[in-house]
């Protein structure tokens, strides 16, 4: 859109490893944004929508030096041709040019779930089931979200529901431009150590893309040259191996 | 002659099968739902009064578009009956003094994965009401709301011609209705600008 | 022309319109249509559609009031939100608050007074009318007046302080003097270190604002947000990491029931130190003997039964010293609860020796808010442990709670047989389903709540949250319930003012005090109380989402001298010396510690969202499960994610074996609270708390206990 928008921005995050405490704030929120309800109990702890979900890793020495870490991750937001672009059939997921996000379109999804084999991250999924909610609590849903049904597949979107609502904001104040704090996704905004951080990649004064810089900035799974656009910060080298991006990654930053 | 006769059955089977799709299809395809006041908005816009779209229809301050306005809006001047028309008794006696919602059918009410941001459009576009809406806000009474009986959207949706084609630029709001003004303004080309 | 016409012809026309038919609309069209109907499920839950409003206020669930921003559709919430600017949470907040929108629709809320059928082990309920209910009280509390006296009703309070407490103690008073139970809270500790000191100050708190270390024993308390940004070096000593591994800055990990021992001998190094002056703050006649008690402790000796390395108890004492102001707490766990009194002696010891009493960034008065302390006659605030066992006819069970366990089994021995209780919860969870009759109060988010600030603050503070939805009718604020049973039982009127109006009366005492700073929700800067003309001018602030604290100026003062009662001494030396924590475990032992998240162990019920989360990552400890380490499991014969039997002298139950190479090895930390999988079961299905086999000490805590763990 070339409203409201720096053209061609890319939206990206950054993850701060050794501020995240696994308290779960982020999950929560994400939850609340996105309208995902508490599926049926058959779904154990694998078939439940999390589009950001926080992994445990522990760095394997013993009590008590034993020590955890906490990695948030949701959809990458790969911005070298995104797996899951390349194999859906039915052209439901796009890269956004003007702002870089992966965005999938609910509505047109067969429910292949070929995208889900072909992300390495494990970011998608699948719902299995229609939502189902106690009773009153549909009429306290969020309204910049559509209604879910089964047979589709999902991912995070970077809450796209409040770029759309911050452009109306601005369009509605007779801006065309958003300022930098008016749109974050519920994870970041939610995150009381503020270990996620969110903006525009491709500017270079920001403060993610001065992150991204740094020296303690990795990607997950650099290797395979899918350039996420979320990257991850941590001083610890046990950390920083999880991410499993080969050697030259390591440290390696992209501007 | 009986190669006329034989043609005959066959042309007559098209003609039936013809007129079933092109006419009897959307006559009984859409059924009509009476507006449950009739309200003019000539009477409300027009020269005594005065009021723009946007004195009802307008936006918050965040710039959601109200839409069609609250009972409140009604309120403000119908907490009695000004005039002598029979629907205005029946606003200020069963929606206004109750304050209960009025239960308008809504013409251009789009499927919830949809994603149609007014203040976009009216504000930055400029583009104005009747380019989509039509001389709505001239008429003196509400047209019938005519509902698809199979998929339960207006007409006003696909567009008054069952073929789905529009002559005026204020017909049929579709998905490819959008993209005809989308496609020569270059705007919006992402799926997720429209969609949730 | 005549013609007959055939078969074929009839066949021709249906043939005609077929292509027809295809060259019209109808079968795309209706394809289209159809498959459009088959999208719009009738079960499928539309968006809601209508105006929406954004509005800021604080979160109720616990005393750190943080700041939130609301967002409503059609006036009702549907998120909170962080407020990045607001000086007193500076942008957090927590999963449970952030899920806090959806409360009001949990499968376990109650809209209506709901009592029991039969007999304890029957799980039907039947609701109740609301006057229905009075009655039913109102015949139960004069069956133990006339049965038992007015000392057999009691109140057990899980949030001591707040405005409604005080209408607790209104009511008892108009029985003729009831039971005033203070549950266990943060501010515990420092209620028994004033009872320490000669001459008594009255409620501490601790000057967290101004400290430069704080050593915790167990969780660290709710530190003020402005004193975490400032560097505030943290030590955290206990069995189990703090999950802020970020925020601490040295782990201490000793045994489980060691504290005492290394409070005293973090003592007796710091009070060797010479010109430390620090035994002038003991009552001269316990000197000698106290001195000799802590002589015993020598960090060689303290090692060998913590578990620490000598070394790191010399360099524990060292940053003490050096570091400027420092406070030793002992916190209270959210699922192990407090420390037992011996424990609680000996750190209040430390904090002479660490000369914090009496000085700013230590220990100080605390004043408490306005209305909080009337002196009511012949109600005093009691301790669980204080109350006699089996003296209790009628209990009453306030519903709301700032996310802290308590074992049913600590308040059961109180109760007389065939009591009568009474809970105020808004959920059938917890503590709730243990009564004979539940009144439900309303829930988070629906009704004016307090938020007076944490107890363990030397400054008082008071938030206030807006109602945001309307209860349901059947909803009653347990004060007005207690007004009309007070009526129908004929005792001396208590005032049956809404709570808006007490509250407000609440703010008009703090304006008049005309001490502290304001600050509004969402930012700019905090300006003094006495900038604001008027108490209304408080009250719409403080409904807007801001907050009052406390600003003594000049700082208070104190100068009293430890003085401990007869018996502390050997209080002291059974704490430290052999106390069931350093009792070696048998072979088949572990020590049984219960851990669980602030918010999800007490008596409240877990939002959805939360739910769902313990369900499907593992920040969340689920209950049930039993983390054990590595060497202990294969001692025990114990295999990961298998079924376990855990036993203890209170009773026996199953677990989730899971593996934890981090955990200490020969203890099983066992996760209680409501887990995931109670979600939206039948209360009769519910699985029961492990909290009910941690074994209660005489004197009320329950941190540890001995165990056996065998795989089933």
């Amino acid at each position: 859109m070339s409203t409201a928008a720096a053209s061609n921005s890319r939206y990206g995050m950054v993850i701060d490893l050794d501020r995240c405490t696994g308290c779960g704030a982020c999950m929560v929120a994400c939850a609340v944004e996105n309208n995902v309800p508490v599926p049926p109990p058959e779904a154990g702890e694998r078939r439940g929508i999390t589009l950001l979900r926080v992994y445990r890793a522990e760095n394997g020495r013993p009590f008590p030096e034993a020590e955890t870490a906490h990695l948030p991750i949701g959809c990458q937001h790969c911005d070298e041709e995104p797996p899951c672009v390349t194999v859906c059939p039915q052209n439901a997921v796009e890269v956004d040019p003007e702002t870089g996000i992966v965005g999938q379109i609910p509505a047109r999804c067969l429910g292949c779930r070929y995208c889900m084999a072909a992300c390495p991250y494990h970011a998608r999924y699948f719902n299995w089931w229609d939502p189902a909610w106690p009773a009153g609590m549909e009429r306290a849903l969020n309204p910049d979200v559509a209604p879910r049904v089964r047979g589709v597949v999902e991912k995070c979107n970077f809450c796209h529901g409040r770029l759309q609502a911050a452009k109306a904001k601005a369009a509605a104040e007779g801006r065309s431009e958003l300022k930098p704090d008016e749109y974050v996704p519920a994870c970041v905004e939610a995150c009381p150590a503020g270990a996620i951080r969110f903006g525009d990649l491709a500017d270079k004064s920001s403060e993610v893309a001065r992150l991204a810089r740094e020296p303690r900035a990795f990607r997950l799974l650099a290797r395979l040259g899918t350039e996420p656009k979320v990257v991850y910060l941590s001083d610890r080298d046990w950390v920083r191996q999880l991410g499993d991006s080969g050697g030259p990654a390591l440290g390696e930053s992209h501007g | 002659m009986s190669r006329l006769r034989s043609i005959l059955p066959p042309l007559l089977g098209l003609l039936l099968g013809l007129a079933a799709g092109w006419a009897a299809f959307p006559y009984l395809l859409y059924e009509h739902e009476a507006q449950p006041l009739s309200f003019s908005h000539a009477a409300h816009a027009g020269e005594t009064l005065g009021l723009g779209c946007e004195d009802c229809h307008g936006f918050e301050p965040d710039g959601t578009f109200i839409g069609v306005p609250p009972i409140e809006q009604c309120a403000a001047c119908h907490e009695e009956t000004i005039g002598d028309s029979a629907d205005e008794a029946i606003l200020v006696r069963d929606y206004v003094q109750p304050r209960r919602e009025v239960p308008w059918r809504v013409y251009s009410r789009e499927p919830d994965n949809a994603y149609f941001p007014h203040v976009v459009h009216v504000r930055e576009a400029g583009i104005i009401c009747e380019r989509c809406h039509g001389e709505h806000g001239a008429t003196s009474t509400l047209r019938p709301f005519e509902r698809n009986r199979v998929s339960g959207y207006s007409r006003d949706i696909w567009g008054k011609r069952i073929s789905g084609i529009a002559t005026v630029a204020s017909d049929g709001k579709k998905m490819s209705d959008c993209l005809r003004c989308h496609a020569t303004e270059d705007v919006a080309a992402s799926c997720q600008d429209c969609h949730r | 022309m005549t013609t007959t016409w055939t078969r074929r012809d009839a066949l021709m026309v249906m043939g005609g319109s077929a292509v027809g038919l295809m060259l019209s609309p109808l079968p795309w069209k209706l394809l289209d249509d159809v498959a459009i109907r088959t999208q719009n499920h009738p079960w499928a839950v539309p968006a809601p559609r209508g105006r929406r409003t954004s509005r800021l206020t604080r979160c109720s669930l616990c005393p750190a009031g943080c700041a939130l921003r609301v967002r409503s559709v059609n006036g009702r919430p549907f998120a909170l939100a962080p407020v990045p600017g607001d000086l007193a949470s500076r942008g957090t907040a927590c999963a449970l608050g952030l899920g806090a929108a959806q409360l009001a629709y949990h499968p376990d809320r109650l809209t209506v007074p709901v009592r029991r059928l039969g007999p304890a082990w029957m799980t039907a309920r039947v609701p109740v009318a609301p006057t229905g209910a009075v009655h039913l009280v109102s015949g139960w509390l004069r069956e133990t007046q006339r049965a038992a006296g007015p000392e057999a009703v009691a109140v057990l309070d899980g949030w001591p302080g707040r405005e409604r407490s005080l209408r607790y103690r209104r009511f008892l008073a108009s029985v003729g003097g009831g039971t005033y139970i203070a549950a266990p809270d943060e501010g515990a500790f420092l209620a028994r270190f004033s009872g320490l000191l000669d001459p008594h100050p009255g409620p501490l708190g601790a000057d967290l604002e101004h400290a430069s270390a704080v050593l915790s024993f167990g969780t660290p308390p709710l530190l003020p947000m402005s004193a975490a940004e400032r560097g505030l070096t943290l030590i955290h000593a206990g069995p189990r990491r703090p999950a802020q591994a970020a925020l601490a800055d040295q782990w201490l990990p000793i045994r489980p029931g060691t504290e005492a021992t290394l409070a005293l001998a973090l003592a007796f190094l710091l009070l060797e130190t010479p010109g430390s002056g620090m035994l002038a703050n003991l009552v001269a006649a316990e000197r000698e003997p106290l001195l000799a008690l802590l002589a015993r402790f020598t960090p060689e000796a303290a090692a060998a039964i913590t578990g620490l390395a000598p070394a790191a108890i010399g360099q524990a004492a060292m940053r003490l010293r050096a570091a400027g102001p420092a406070v030793a707490l002992a916190g209270i766990d959210a699922a192990a609860g407090p420390l037992a009194p011996g424990d609680e002696i000996a750190i209040a010891l430390l904090g002479v020796a660490l000369g914090s009493v009496g000085r700013v960034g230590g220990i100080l008065p605390r004043a408490g808010l306005p209305g909080a302390s009337e002196d009511l006659e012949r109600v005093a605030i009691r301790d669980l442990p204080a109350v006699p066992d089996g003296s209790i006819h009628l209990l009453l069970l306030d519903g709301a709670d700032p996310g802290l366990a308590l074992p049913w089994s600590l308040v059961a021995t109180k109760l007389a047989p065939g009591a009568r209780v009474v809970s105020f919860a808004p959920y059938l969870s917890g503590m709730a389903t243990r009564a004979d009759l539940i009144v439900p109060a309303p829930a988070p988010l629906e009704g004016l709540a307090e938020i007076p600030g944490s107890p363990v603050l030397a400054q008082a503070a008071l938030g206030v949250a807006a109602p945001l939805l309307s209860p349901p009718p059947g909803c009653r604020e347990p004060g007005d319930f207690l007004a009309a049973v007070a009526a129908a039982t004929g005792l001396p009127e208590i005032e049956a003012a809404p709570v808006e109006s007490r509250l407000r009366r609440r703010v008009e005492a703090i304006h008049r005090a005309g001490r502290g700073t304001v600050i509004r929700a969402g930012g700019g800067e905090a300006s003094e109380l006495s900038a604001l003309s008027s108490s209304a001018d408080l009250w719409d602030l403080l409904l807007a989402g801001g907050r009052w604290s406390d600003a003594p100026d000049p700082p208070p003062r104190l100068h009293s001298a430890l003085r401990l009662p007869p018996g502390s001494l050997a209080l002291l030396a059974a704490a430290a010396g052999g106390g069931a924590g350093q009792r070696p475990a048998r072979p088949r032992e572990v020590l049984l510690v219960p851990i669980g998240i602030r918010g999800a162990v007490g008596t409240g019920s877990l939002p959805p969202a939360l739910a769902k989360l313990c369900r499907e990552s593992d920040l969340w400890p689920a209950a049930g499960d039993a983390f054990v380490h590595p060497d202990t499991a294969s001692a025990l014969r114990l295999r990961d994610g298998r079924e376990a039997v855990l036993v203890t002298t209170a009773g026996s139950g199953r677990a989730r074996v899971r593996i934890d190479r981090g955990a200490m090895p020969g203890v099983a930390f066992v996760a209680i609270g409501p887990g995931a999988a109670e979600f939206g079961a039948t209360p009769g299905a519910r699985e029961e708390s492990l909290l009910r086999l941690c074994v209660p000490a005489a004197a009320g805590s329950w941190r540890v206990a001995p165990a056996t763990l065998r795989e089933v």
